[in-house]
């Protein structure tokens, strides 16, 4: 489904000017933190993410963004929608899915021995359908901050919504660590792995991502942004993405 | 080795957070709850302050020691602090109840 141009423009305009207060200024970009929006909290962030292919499999490039809004349902559980996932592709803005998120936070990464949440996820596209499960867990060391994520996912794909004749399946880990060199400058590294089964039976070539990762806050805005190269060789998987969200305070 | 070196690197981490948390957010002792009271904060609100401070505050950032600013310095961090993170008016109250309880028994 190709928008148009002013159609994309309102949206990301509602996005930007739409921003509230967000309790938790994100320490990563591809892995989820265990702590979630203090009950009637609202956070709204934005994603975009560009990852590259090289000359194996032929060059591309593609532009993918996500604009998220969070509520804390209560103070352990924060539902969330994707409002809309979409990417600019041939200069067309198309747009990808809509996704809903609930995370479950069980324990607490200072309080507790160690921090866990569940993380669960439905997106419906007009040519997917995906389920996720996730268990994510964190421990904060004073200045430091270790995060493990692991789910898997089942997609459903097709040419057309309803007619979902294409299955697949994934594995997925994640990692991070993060130092505070001060509260407004946070600097660390991301790891990410990926196991693809189609029809949920063979799997693929293992995946892997590494790099690092920035956080910057400032008075009533932050951004944060992680570099990941591929390590593996899974040429029709992108050698390179990098990933920023941006979040601002009013 | 590496085993070694992860093991150590472990317990440095555990070490070093657990001294974090203690100096960013100290227990309530008897000392603390009796100048809390005399300045009309319950027991409860200094619990509640401790807990807002390791919970909603380590969400964006590591604690500080308490001992690194005085209590018009917390005032004021915290009352930035609280619009910026959407602190209701009583948590703030009882965030600031309790590192000023802290700050003046230190």
């Amino acid at each position: 489904m190709k928008l148009q141009k002013t159609t994309c423009t309102i949206l990301l305009g509602i996005s930007l000017l739409g921003e509230v207060a967000s309790a938790g200024d994100r320490r990563f970009t591809y892995v989820y933190e265990t702590t979630t929006a203090a009950k009637g909290e609202i956070e709204v962030e934005n994603f975009a993410t560009w990852k590259t292919r090289g000359e194996g499999s032929g060059r591309s490039n593609e532009f993918d963004f996500r604009h998220e809004l969070e509520y804390g349902v209560t103070d352990r559980l924060q539902a969330g929608i994707y409002v809309a996932d979409w990417k600019v592709a041939d200069g067309q803005a198309i747009y990808k899915d809509t996704a809903f998120e609930l995370i479950y936070n069980m324990t607490n990464p200072v309080t507790d021995l160690l921090g866990s949440a569940l993380y669960g996820e439905v997106k419906l596209g007009d040519q997917l359908f995906k389920l996720e499960g996730k268990l994510l867990l964190q421990k904060n060391f004073g200045p430091i901050v270790l995060a493990y994520n692991a789910g898997i996912e089942a997609e459903w794909e097709g040419d057309r919504f309803g007619d979902f004749n294409e299955r697949s399946g994934e594995f997925m880990e994640s990692f991070g660590v993060s130092y505070q060199f001060s509260p407004y400058f946070l600097l660390g590294g991301e790891f990410l792995h990926e196991l693809g089964f189609d029809e949920w039976q063979e799997a693929g070539d293992p995946v892997i991502y590494a790099g690092p990762n920035a956080s910057f806050r400032f008075d009533r805005f932050y951004v944060t942004t992680t570099a990941m190269m591929q390590v593996t060789a899974v040429t029709d998987e992108a050698d390179f993405q990098w990933r920023a969200i941006f979040g601002m305070h009013f | 080795m590496f085993k070694v070196y992860l093991t150590l690197a472990g317990l440095g981490f555990l070490v070093g957070g657990c001294a974090s948390f203690r100096e960013g957010a100290p227990e309530i002792s008897p000392a603390m709850t009796k100048l809390g009271q005399a300045s009309g904060d319950s027991f409860e609100k200094l619990v509640t302050g401790r807990r807002l401070l390791a919970t909603r505050c380590t969400t964006c950032h590591a604690l500080e020691p308490v001992s690194k600013y005085t209590v018009e310095e917390w005032g004021g961090i915290v009352e930035d602090m609280a619009d910026r993170s959407g602190l209701k008016e009583e948590e703030e109250n009882a965030i600031q109840a309790y590192l000023t309880t802290v700050r003046k028994t230190l």
